[in-house]
């Protein structure tokens, strides 16, 4: 089964974020701070990281992502944000941060499953 | 090159404005000496019994011919001019100006009696404008230069050295040869000169600090505005968190992931789903607002408005189809392109259509027209919904305001969206009018019609403005 890693502060996210990916057939690890989530990534090796923009601090999430790009790490990495667009900031995919898409928050299971199905598609084409 | 520019003034686009705009009003000026000389020249001596002799007249004709060639030059030159502190900037353009002009008017002295010209005046004048615009040091030479010089014509004059060139009538008897007259005119000549340079300077200098003190304020003010957005982007940020996480885990539980609900749980559940969805609407738009206050970052890129409102009344399609509402574009003129904030403008319109559709009934009519004038671009965004009662238009714009005919539950919404679409189109410099009844209302339906104007670039405007400091209003 495919393993996907959640990283994310709240935990209401990351038990919704479970539950619509397991539904899906997914296998799901779900971690709470970025620390533990930089671990378990270097150990479990999952196939696509879901990581919230802010945690503890704000861009701990950015910050994260560029320590895996930095360290090699090139799993597909769909990123939680919940001002990005509404203050506008419409990334585009790699741009300013090196992270595939991006999913707003309030987290709509229809958005994710498709958002996940194209970046797994995409690294299988890898 | 001098360093004309001390480091405590702040050179800002402003500030190098205020200097070209000094110089090109000099050498409007000196057009003025000019025909003042050729009057001075040819027809002086027809109102008073004053004479020059020919070579007068030939060396004051040579010498403002010379002027009016060297003003044409100025005038062409200026433009070429740029605003560096290190380098030949307007400062030094204005020093060049200033040395010619009293080098030249040194020469008119000389061919209008010396010491016994009036002409000698008009260096007073001189030394003032220059001691308001030009550091202390530099005055203080030029002014000792002057001093300097007027003695030396005097004592050539006297001496009998170079000839002595008088105007004839003006004085009865000889004064260039009086040395009583000369050490006592040459005495307050320089003392005129050397208060006059300090008590200009000294002001200047006042004002100077006065302007500088301004706008440390001013960008103080600026600067806590910025903390101040920073801050309710930090709070509402806080507050979007648990709704955002409420509405995750509500939908999970419509959307069926934890197993069946029953009808009448599930409408509850979507009544919460919808007014969750309101509130992060609402805390987006203030989210928005702190954005567009916080960064003066619009960016400019082409933007064709056409098919911007193409995508958003795209997006409103279902809402659209679902009331039977006629939704009609229109296009008046050849399409223009506009340089604005993409982002911002999709908004502030998708904001206005929305509205339109919102709060327009089953069967109604949206009617959008954009039509491309020479300036700017005009789009009219009618309907034929409820309207807007006359006490209540002029308040549409008010932040928080909800105009009190809104009674519909399914219509709550946060009364943030206008006061945001006239945000953006202001940032836009553009001008947003309102006004009900539509011209295809009916009593019961009156409608409503929003009018904006843009203009289609947004950099050239804000360049001839030139760039100040603005204090924005917080939300």
């Amino acid at each position: 089964m495919t393993l996907i890693a959640v990283i994310d502060d709240d935990h209401d996210i990351l038990e919704a974020t479970e539950l619509i990916l397991q539904a899906s057939g997914f296998e799901v690890i779900t971690i709470d701070n970025p620390t533990e989530g930089y671990k378990i990534v270097k150990e479990k090796k999952p196939e696509l990281i879901i990581l919230d923009v802010m945690m503890e601090e704000p861009d701990d999430g950015f910050f994260l992502a560029q320590k895996f790009r930095r360290e090699g790490i090139i799993t597909p990495i769909l990123m939680y944000t919940s001002i990005a667009k509404a203050v506008g900031m419409e990334f585009g995919a790699g741009e300013m941060v090196p992270v595939d898409d991006f999913v707003e928050k309030p987290i709509s299971s229809d958005e994710l499953i498709k958002k996940v199905n194209k970046l797994l598609g995409d690294n299988v084409l890898r | 090159m001098i360093k004309l520019v001390p480091d405590w003034i702040d050179t800002n686009e402003e500030f190098w404005q205020t200097l070209k705009r000094r110089n090109i009003f000099f050498i409007k000026l000196r057009f003025v000496a000019i025909a003042m000389l050729i009057a001075f020249n040819y027809l002086y001596e027809f109102l008073v019994e004053i004479k020059l002799s020919e070579f007068q007249h030939n060396a004051i004709g040579l010498i403002t011919l010379i002027l009016f060639i060297y003003n044409l030059s100025l005038f062409f030159i200026r433009k070429k001019i740029k605003n560096a502190r290190g380098s030949f900037n307007p400062l030094h353009f204005s020093l060049v100006q200033i040395l010619v002009d009293l080098a030249i008017l040194t020469l008119l002295i000389n061919y209008t009696g010396g010491i016994e010209s009036p002409l000698y005046l008009f260096y007073i004048f001189h030394l003032i404008i220059g001691s308001l615009i030009m550091p202390g040091v530099v005055m203080y030479s030029i002014a000792f230069t002057t001093i300097v010089a007027m003695v030396i014509i005097s004592y050539l004059q006297y001496s009998k050295l170079i000839s002595h060139y008088c105007l004839l009538g003006v004085y009865k008897v000889e004064l260039y040869n009086n040395s009583e007259y000369i050490i006592t005119t040459l005495l307050f000549f320089s003392l005129t000169i050397v208060v006059s340079v300090y008590l200009a300077n000294r002001i200047a200098n006042q004002l100077y600090l006065k302007e500088k003190k301004l706008h440390e304020a001013l960008k103080e003010i600026n600067d806590s505005e910025m903390k101040k957005q920073k801050y309710i982007m930090g709070v509402v940020h806080e507050i979007k968190s648990p709704i955002a996480a409420t509405k995750s885990i509500v939908s999970l539980i419509v959307d069926g992931f934890l197993g069946d609900v029953s009808p009448k749980i599930k409408e509850k559940l979507d009544r919460a789903i919808i007014r969750t969805t309101e509130s992060l609407d609402m805390i987006n738009n203030i989210l928005r607002i702190s954005r567009l206050r916080l960064l003066d970052d619009k960016t400019s890129e082409d933007i064709n408005v056409s098919e911007l409102i193409d995508e958003i009344i795209d997006l409103s399609k279902e809402i659209v189809d679902e009331k039977n509402i006629e939704v009609e574009k229109t296009l008046l003129n050849k399409l223009k392109i506009l340089k604005g904030d993409r982002v911002l403008l999709k908004l502030a319109f998708s904001n206005l259509i929305g509205n339109a559709i919102k709060y327009t009934p089953n069967n109604g009519i949206v009617l959008i027209h954009c039509e491309f004038k020479n300036e700017y671009l005009a789009i009219d965004i009618c309907d034929n919904g409820i309207g807007i009662p006359d006490s209540e238009i002029n308040k549409i714009f008010e932040k928080y305001y909800r105009a009190n005919n809104i009674s519909d539950k399914n219509q709550e919404g946060a009364g943030v969206g206008l006061s945001l679409v006239q945000e953006i189109v202001k940032q836009h410099r553009g001008s947003i009018k309102v006004k009900s009844p539509s011209s295809f209302g009916t009593p019961k339906y009156p409608g409503t019609c929003f009018t904006i104007h843009l203009p289609y670039g947004l950099n050239e405007i804000e360049e001839k403005k030139g760039k100040f400091l603005s204090v924005n209003g917080g939300v």
